[in-house]
């Protein structure tokens, strides 16, 4: 029991007016001289108890009634089913509400999105937290940006909460994944200043099997594991109340992929994608139809037939870009309930030429006598046809100039050490996406090449270098072993008894341990790897256990290596879509170089007219949390150059192509597209059950309910909150009727008597 | 003249009653028959000695020629009336509330003097008798038209007191007349009425024709008191502060029962009761009575 308005409690002092009143009325007093005394006085002595106890009775439902006033002003409330740790209503609680903002949360059913309902239910909240319990904490949290202080509110009263409303009407769905883990950590870390000691935790959420459950299960122990180690779950002290908001239904197509079929997008030369476009629903559908955009309009592409619930079906499409630069293509299926995985966008850059770097680390005469030149020649044949790739060689000497941040792949032959003053250097190329791949020699110092390549399995090299082995005579020298795998380097090596296989000899090599599983293998006795990659970054390493040059093995000479070094061009070339694609909610971050860009940079967001401005900062510092994918990347060498600047965009909720225009010092401007999807799993519209989450949740009780019409959370959470003024005004109106009623019997009121005689 | 020696009130009192008097007999009385009291004077009854104020006409000459003495005939009718009005002037008398024309001595008065003059117009004695808790004045029935005067003065003049006692006036008054006679009693009764109804019993006994005129104020009729009051005793009774309200129902039922045995008393011994109201006109009162009065003698 407790008082919506206790101050007006004091109303009860009202009660003592009808005493004073009544004291007062005996003190002002008519006079009348009067002659039938007699009956007056005997009226008066036969009546006295009956007129004392109607009078006290009349008083006192007088009294009753301005006292049942004033209770009715203070609006009593009574609670059903309080919670459990609620000594006193008056106690201040600090309620958390985490509003599930995902991509999901736009799903359309009944009356309006999930988020709709979600939004409603907050409003509502806040309603009644001002009118029932206004010196509560209030803190609402989007999940997509739990640190983002917009929707906080510290207490639900006042302009604070007008304000608060007005900005929650204006609130969408993101287009972004629920990170509920990360997101409860951020809730219950931080406390307000005048923490209460008890909280309430309100999740308002369509309940995705993928944000609850998870893939492989694990999500509701990490859930159960970010509350644990807030410190909050003690005795009754937190309680948390999951609000499922979900609509029913699952009728949903989503385009789950577009991808390009080559890495390399070239002007000019066809560039294939592939469009892949997924079944949520739980019917299957026909003739779905497809369509793509680019620069240049929109084509529908071919429909694809039939898709089984749960199932994909694919379609591809080959288009040509003209011109080098960057380019955008958008595909969608027509729209349904959940209109964010309806289309799906691809940035990518169009390259002229691969330029590749070829450093040669032996001067030889001749025209064929260097170790680069055959490399040269496979890689930029001479004649009409257009291999895409310019390569330009210098020699070891001279590379210091060369910035390799200008070309797409790096080929060192022969090279003797490479300096260490450039190890940073090169791993950053090859970590942002560029490729490298390295042909040994008799120039190569192997010891240079273990410490600043090799660097105990951190650097660039795959495999750490042997001994060399060198088969005299020509019937020791092995061939190579058939590749298991569908490398495309050793596209053409594929099958048993290939002829292009058993030619090569290899007479001279260094003994290789390697690790995984390597590209090709020699046959001699230890099956030494001859060419082995490794990932590096986002770019790639290729070694060659042997020299560019005729020197080591007859390799170079083989029909199928002009095939060979084609293929290698292509796979160490960065892909066209390379660090243009990102996640909704991910940050848009592109390196930023001061000495040949203007700071100022402008940014075109999805769905908007105006351009905003971008200004290049410094990056945030690595203590922060979230540095987002696409610096990850740099991680390592981050230390090294301090005073490095970036652009960053930090908001990247909505879907689309993302344009950043940027003016270089001379005033040139040039325009770089990114495309941001949403998390193709944002689609499956699949629940998880509140028995499988609170299972998993391992001992931290969680109440599940379901938002439906008139659903208020404050009864949900502090039980069925009754309010007595109804009661009371019926209350207030019975007593009236009685005081009515004892004052007409109390002849306080004239009885309806005939006068008595008249003139006979 | 005596007058000059009234005091201004007094006579204006007596200009009121006499006004009262005539406004009474011109007004609501003029329609009746000119005398409402005939049919007293049928025969000779007796020879009395002339005394000072009788009127010459009356001598009997023929006893006066064989006794030669001046004797004065009397008849039937002139035994009988001598009418006498019996006026409370007990303070309780004085009450005037709010709608009352007239205070209920006032309107006591007003019937006395109005009945005088009536009888005065038909040759017809009238005396007075005022009382309080005893007898104050008394003026014996004459038909000299200063015996009505100097009842109108006595009326006037009065001072409205006296203890709250029984008045055993109307036994006393039963053994003086000992001929029959007409008696007015106009009083509110407010006291104890058993003995009055016994003295009324008296009257009737000796063959008195007796009318109770019960004045009463409306304000007692119907306790109309909403406010606390205090009621202030008269003629020794104590004061008394209350919600009237409360005691309303109380006091209607007192009431009611003093007015029916008041009137039941008064019927029982064949006297009239007439309960006068002092929101009605006296000589509306009045000739409402003579009404029925000179409609049941008709009957009769």
């Amino acid at each position: 029991m407790g008082f919506l308005n206790a101050p007006l409690l004091w109303g009860l002092a009202a009660i003592s007016l009808p005493i004073v009143i009544h004291l007062l009325n005996r003190r002002r007093f008519d006079v009348v001289r009067w002659a039938a005394m007699d009956f007056l006085l005997e009226a008066q002595r036969e009546n006295r108890r009956r007129v004392k106890l109607e009078h006290l009775l009349v008083l006192f439902l007088r009294c009753l009634a301005l006292a049942l006033l004033a209770l009715l002003l203070a609006r009593p409330a009574v609670s059903e089913r309080g919670l459990g740790f609620l000594p006193g209503v008056s106690e201040p609680i600090e309620r958390i509400v985490i509003l599930d903002d995902s991509g999901s949360m736009a799903y359309r059913s009944g009356r309006g999105t999930s988020f709709d309902r979600a939004r409603r239910l907050t409003e509502r909240l806040v309603n009644d937290l001002t009118s029932q319990r206004p010196r509560d904490y209030l803190t609402v949290l989007r999940a997509s940006e739990p640190e983002a202080a917009e929707l906080r509110l510290a207490s639900p009263t006042g302009d604070d909460a007008e304000r608060f409303l007005s900005r929650l009407k204006e609130t969408e769905p993101g287009a972004g994944t629920l990170d509920l883990p990360r997101v409860l950590e951020s809730a219950l870390g931080s406390e307000p200043s005048e923490a209460p000691g008890k909280a309430v935790l309100y999740v308002i959420t369509d309940l995705r099997h993928r944000d609850w459950i998870g893939e492989t299960g694990e999500l509701p122990k990490r859930i159960a594991a970010a509350i644990r180690e807030s410190g909050r779950a003690g005795e009754g002290a937190l309680r948390v109340l999951v609000v499922d908001v979900g609509g029913q239904g699952t009728r949903n197509l989503g385009v789950v992929g577009l991808e390009p079929v080559e890495k390399l997008a070239m002007a000019g030369l066809p560039f294939e994608v592939a469009v892949t476009v997924k079944n949520y629903g739980s019917e299957p559908v026909y003739e779905v139809p497809v369509t793509l955009e680019t620069r240049d309009g929109r084509i529908p592409l071919a429909p694809l037939p039939a898709i089984e619930p749960g199932g994909t079906a694919s379609v591809r499409h080959r288009t040509t870009f003209l011109e080098p630069g960057a380019q955008a293509l958008s595909v969608s299926v027509g729209a349904d309930a959940l209109p964010l995985d309806d289309s799906r966008h691809l940035a990518l850059e169009v390259s002229e030429q691969l330029r590749a770097l070829l450093i040669d680390g032996e001067r030889l005469e001749g025209p064929l006598g260097s170790e680069a030149a055959l490399l040269r020649l496979a890689l930029a044949p001479p004649g009409d046809l257009l291999s895409g790739v310019e390569p330009s060689v210098v020699l070891a000497e001279d590379a210091g100039a060369e910035e390799l941040a200008d070309y797409d792949l790096v080929i060192l032959c022969n090279v003797a050490r490479w300096p260490v003053e450039r190890q940073e250097e090169l791993e950053r190329f090859v970590r942002r996406g560029g490729g490298l791949a390295l042909f040994l020699g008799d120039e190569v110092e192997r010891e240079a090449y273990e410490r600043v390549l090799w660097r105990e399995g951190q650097g660039l090299l795959p495999v750490r270098l042997g001994d060399p082995i060198e088969a005299e005579r020509e019937e020791q020298r092995p061939s190579l072993a058939p590749p298991s795998d569908d490398h495309p380097l050793v596209k053409v090596f594929r099958g048993e008894r290939n002829p292009f296989l058993t030619r090569v000899r290899a007479q001279r090599w260094l003994s290789i341990a390697s690790e995984g599983e390597p590209i090709l293998r020699l046959t001699d006795a230890a099956r030494t790897p001859y060419l082995v990659e490794k990932a590096f970054g986002k770019g790639r390493v290729v070694l060659f256990n042997t020299t560019a040059d005729n020197a080591w093995s007859n390799l170079p000479k083989n029909v199928g290596w002009p095939v060979v070094v084609q293929e290698l061009a292509r796979l160490l070339a960065p892909s066209a879509t390379r660090g243009r694609q990102l996640r909704c909610g991910e940050p848009l971050v592109r390196p930023f170089d001061q000495a040949r860009d203007r700071r100022r940079t402008q940014v075109r967001v999805p769905g908007e007219e105006r351009l905003r401005d971008l200004y290049a900062s410094q990056p945030p510092s690595a203590a922060e949390p979230r540095g987002g994918e696409a610096g990850q990347g740099e991680g390592g060498g981050e230390a090294a150059d301090a005073g490095r600047l970036e652009l960053r965009l930090r908001d990247t909720s909505r879907a689309g192509i993302y344009e950043l225009r940027v003016t270089s010092l001379r005033g040139d401007e040039r325009s770089e597209l990114f495309a941001v999807n949403v998390d193709p799993s944002e689609g499956d519209l699949s629940r998880a059950l509140p028995k499988q989450i609170q299972s998993g949740l391992a001992g931290i009780v969680v109440q599940f309910t379901t938002a439906g019409e008139g659903l208020a959370l404050l009864s949900v959470t502090d039980g069925t909150r009754t309010e007595l003024w109804r009661t009371l005004l019926y209350a207030l109106v019975a007593v009236l009727l009685l005081e009515q009623v004892a004052a007409w019997r109390a002849a306080h009121h004239r009885p309806p008597l005939a006068r008595l005689g008249g003139a006979a | 003249m005596a007058s000059d020696l009234l005091s201004a009130e007094v006579r204006e009192r007596i200009a009121r009653l006499d006004l009262a008097a005539q406004t009474l007999v011109e007004g609501p009385i003029s329609g009746l028959h000119k005398s409402p009291f005939q049919g007293f004077s049928v025969e000779f009854a007796q020879h009395r000695e002339y005394a000072f104020g009788d009127e010459l006409k009356h001598i009997d000459w023929k006893v006066f020629a064989r006794s030669d003495r001046y004797y004065v005939k009397q008849y039937e009718e002139e035994t009988n009336l001598g009418a006498t009005f019996v006026v409370d002037a007990s303070e309780s008398m004085a009450y005037q509330g709010e709608r009352a024309l007239l205070s209920k001595y006032e309107c006591a008065a007003s019937l006395a003097v109005g009945l005088g003059f009536l009888l005065q117009r038909q040759q017809d004695a009238a005396g007075l008798l005022l009382f309080d808790d005893q007898v104050r004045e008394r003026i014996p029935p004459s038909a000299h038209p200063a015996t009505l005067r100097q009842i109108a003065r006595t009326l006037a003049e009065a001072q409205l007191r006296g203890e709250h006692g029984t008045p055993d006036v109307l036994q006393r008054l039963a053994e003086e007349r000992k001929r029959r006679g007409f008696i007015a009693v106009i009083s509110d009764l407010l006291f104890p009425v058993e003995s009055f109804l016994e003295g009324l019993g008296y009257l009737r006994h000796r063959g008195h024709e007796v009318v109770v005129f019960h004045v009463l104020d409306p304000d007692e009729l119907d306790f109309p008191f909403d406010e606390t009051t205090r009621f202030e005793g008269l003629e020794g009774l104590p004061d008394l502060l209350t919600e009237p309200r409360s005691l309303r129902r109380g006091y209607m039922e007192k009431l009611a029962g003093f007015l029916e045995q008041v009137e039941t008393g008064v019927t029982k011994t064949r006297a009239d009761y007439v309960r006068v109201e002092t929101s009605v006109h006296p000589g509306q009162t009045l000739a409402r009575y003579l009404n029925q009065r000179r409609v049941r003698r008709h009957r009769k």
